[in-house]
């Protein structure tokens, strides 16, 4: 399937938050949205990415998976024999033009330094702070 | 033809301010180009949001209305948005939430390419050159779209909101398109709305923000000195993640940007994903106890100290400016 014709069949979630159900052909999902929380259903296939709270104890359940599961808190590390196993895995290494006979529809002309921002002073105090926000930067 | 095409971010029956940077730059382009620009809005009761867009000083507002619309999603939307623009030569939204989301899927049933939160826009003869931040700020590229269609969404700090201008455009009514496979895959549950009486985050003329440092007293501390100052509040990216406040406060990289009068960072320590959402801050003030924290090389003033004695004594401080 071409870069279109997926764009055109599958819908993406951007950033999901740990999926809540899976179910066969689907998937409920929460994603944080501007003034608050959206839960979505998507069904498969879809294209879905996920922040790092995915990895929270009881985020993911799959129809396999216990509910009365919990995996440890934090980061789920792999397990040493499946790092060894990874390594030994084939690289294969493709060229570009080998996948897609597209061109870039952007090109940088040129590149620029931001403005350099100077750092200011260290005040010793609160007062010292508003004395200068008023006096010096009028900011208030 | 060489028209611009606005897309307006319209939800709960308001125009979102975002729409009015985007207007701020297809005047520009459309200057440029010598052509005019149109407003696109979409939704289930759009055609409430079509007057005050017709203030704006464009050629035409493009209304499409349709049930089916009633919760934005870009699947459901970009099929209309991506008819519509078949007729123009830049297609632009705000860079918020909704700009980034809708655009680039817009962009790719195009086939068109895609500049995303610009922070200039340089006519260079008949072609534009568009500035955007590229590694996290640390630097401009200057680049120009080779497509017969041009995406692009816009920072909402470096475009100034458009007043009302000109007369009145003309409101016309536009088909509404399918949103094929795509659409019918994604389906509404819920929304679970946060209400927020404060100023907009992007567009609050003061921001007030928190780090980790606050922990679970982050807006027991923050409210009261937001209160103050009539500001927004927002926060690093580690005191989101840890569940200290709300997501949607985050300012950076991956969250808003902001560029407001005023802003104080209190127990951030400013990585640099973190600076670039709010290094063009006007004023920056920082409160942090490490004195040699990142943050304080884009400092404009920065206290040295325990936070919790110092913002509750600064709150006070400012409230009594403010009543005298």
């Amino acid at each position: 399937m071409g870069a279109r014709a997926l764009l055109e069949a599958l819908p993406l979630l951007l950033p999901g938050l740990p999926a809540r159900e899976l179910r066969a052909g689907s998937l409920l999902v929460a994603r944080e949205v501007d003034g608050g929380a959206l839960e979505v259903r998507v069904s498969y296939p879809a294209v879905v990415t996920v922040d790092l709270r995915v990895v929270a104890p009881t985020s993911v359940y799959s129809a396999s998976t216990d509910k009365a599961f919990k995996y440890n808190e934090g980061v789920r590390f792999a397990p040493l024999p499946a790092i060894m196993q990874a390594r030994k895995k084939p690289l294969d290494t493709k060229n570009l033009s080998d996948l897609t006979s597209e061109k870039p529809r952007i090109r940088y002309v040129k590149y620029e330094a931001p403005p350099a921002r100077k750092a200011g002073s260290k005040v010793a105090d609160v007062d010292a702070l508003l004395d200068k926000l008023k006096n010096e930067a009028k900011a208030l | 033809m060489a028209n611009v095409l606005v897309v307006a971010e319209f939800s709960e029956g308001k125009v979102k301010k975002t729409t009015h940077s985007a207007v701020t730059f297809a005047r520009t382009a459309a200057a440029a180009l010598g052509g005019t620009y149109s407003i696109l809005v979409l939704g289930s009761n759009a055609g409430t949001a079509a007057d005050e867009l017709s203030k704006l000083g464009a050629a035409k507002v493009l209304v499409a209305e349709d049930a089916k619309l009633e919760h934005y999603f870009a699947e459901t939307y970009a099929p209309t948005v991506a008819a519509v623009a078949k007729d123009y030569a830049v297609v632009v939204a705000a860079a918020s939430a909704f700009g980034k989301d809708l655009l680039p899927r817009v962009a790719g049933k195009l086939e068109a390419g895609y500049a995303a939160d610009i922070t200039d826009v340089l006519p260079s003869g008949s072609t534009l050159q568009y500035k955007r931040p590229m590694y996290a700020g640390n630097a401009f590229g200057i680049c120009v779209l080779e497509s017969a269609i041009q995406v692009v969404t816009v920072r909402q700090s470096a475009f100034a909101a458009a007043e009302p201008s000109g007369a009145a455009a003309a409101i016309e009514k536009v088909a509404v398109v399918g949103g094929g496979q795509a659409a019918a895959r994604i389906e509404f549950v819920k929304f679970d709305q946060v209400k927020n009486e404060r100023p907009e985050l992007a567009e609050a003329r003061v921001v007030v923000a928190g780090g980790r440092a606050l922990k679970e007293q982050f807006y027991e501390l923050l409210n009261p000195l937001a209160d103050t100052l009539s500001a927004a509040i927002g926060a690093s990216r580690a005191a989101c993640d840890n569940g200290y406040c709300a997501p949607d406060l985050q300012v950076g990289q991956t969250g808003k940007v902001v560029a407001p009068g005023l802003y104080f960072a209190v127990g951030i320590s400013g990585a640099i994903q973190h600076l670039a959402g709010m290094k063009s801050s006007k004023v920056i003030v920082t409160i942090n106890k490490d004195g040699d924290a990142p943050i304080f090389q884009v400092s404009d003033y920065g206290i040295v100290g325990d936070l919790f004695k110092i913002l509750p004594e600064l709150t006070e401080k400012l409230k009594a400016i403010k009543a005298g």
